[in-house]
């Protein structure tokens, strides 16, 4: 998917970093709903569940802003 | 953004630590539902609604008002003056991290402003952004008010509103405080349909779905997994007309 984008400008390895990460997360925060439901919902459970869930969220916001960045400033020293 | 500025990865800084309050608040919030605490404050006040209870009679006179309220008088009729303590301190806690975020947010915003160092264009996103977080406290009463009716049941459209409304103000702060932090110069044409962007959008969905299910607690229908009730779709699933009610207010669909 990286290839297809095919902007040489796009910040690449950051954007992978994202993509790993967000992969990953989705495991974890699948896995944790999965036991906050065998479990009855015990309530340190379902809030870590919504925390993932916010987790996930920042990760699919900085991998979407990677792959959207065509241009980086370099910082004046 | 044409150039670098010199202090566009301090004021990135500041909204991340923003972004980690307002982590640190839907965590708050959560816990505030979980614990059965959200209607423990009958009344909003936003600005001397800072100062809790100090005294007995504090505290008292605020009981007093709690059990005039349709959760005390159906479900927790029982409960004495330190069960309700506790789920008092739950919502006030909460209500209080929203107030102290945006001081946290205002100060240095202003200082930021007076000194300078903010781009012009960007003003009036750091304005919506104060906007938007204040709005989120009208939304959080709104939400509570459902709940003080004759069913004391708060509307899972107004939880999840107000779940999805914090998810929302979040993730413009963090991409804010992104382009900032990379000094990124532009970003190409926005096309929604690319695969990153509808990820994003599915993992909102996702977590709209998931307020739906805290909103009707229906979490607690079906405890197994894959299966529930021995079925893929389990009977029940749309009981409810038209067919589209059953997405939101069937905890068997939802």
């Amino acid at each position: 998917m990286l290839r297809l984008a095919g902007h040489s400008r796009i910040p690449l390895s950051r954007a992978r970093t994202g993509l790993n990460l967000l992969t990953v997360m989705v495991f974890i925060q699948a896995g944790m709903g999965i036991y906050t439901l065998l479990h009855n919902v015990p309530i340190a459970w379902a809030s870590a569940h919504q925390a993932g869930a916010l987790v996930l969220l920042s990760l699919a916001i900085f991998t979407l802003h990677a792959l959207s960045s065509t241009q980086e400033i370099p910082q004046k020293q | 953004m044409e150039t670098a500025r010199p202090h566009d990865r301090h004021i990135a800084l500041w909204l991340f630590v923003c972004c980690a309050m307002i982590f640190g608040m839907v965590v708050l919030g959560g816990l505030t539902r979980l614990t059965g605490s959200g209607l423990s404050m009958v009344e909003w006040d936003p600005i001397f609604g800072i100062i809790p209870p100090l005294s007995l009679t504090d505290w008292l006179e605020v009981f007093a008002k709690y059990q005039q309220s349709p959760e005390f008088i159906h479900i927790n009729s029982r409960m004495g003056l330190a069960g309700f303590k506790s789920i008092y301190w739950f919502e006030y806690f909460h209500r209080l991290l929203g107030r102290t975020i945006g001081t946290v947010f205002l100060l240095p915003f202003l200082f930021f402003w007076w000194r300078g160092w903010l781009r012009r264009p960007m003003i009036p996103k750091f304005i919506a952004m104060f906007v938007l977080g204040g709005l989120q406290g009208l939304l959080g009463w709104y939400m509570v008010q459902s709940g003080l009716v004759d069913n004391p049941h708060v509307s899972q459209y107004r939880l999840t509103a107000h779940l999805l409304a914090a998810f929302a103000i979040y993730a413009f702060i963090l991409w804010v405080g992104l382009d900032l932090w990379f000094q990124t110069a532009q970003h190409r044409s926005a096309s929604l349909v690319t695969p990153a962007a509808l990820v994003t959008l599915l993992i909102a969905v996702t977590i709209g779905s998931g307020g739906l299910v805290a909103g009707l607690k229906a979490g607690h229908v079906y405890n197994t997994f894959p299966l529930m009730d021995g079925r893929l779709i389990p009977l029940g699933y749309a009981y409810l007309e038209p067919f589209w009610r059953n997405l939101f207010e069937n905890a068997t669909a939802v």
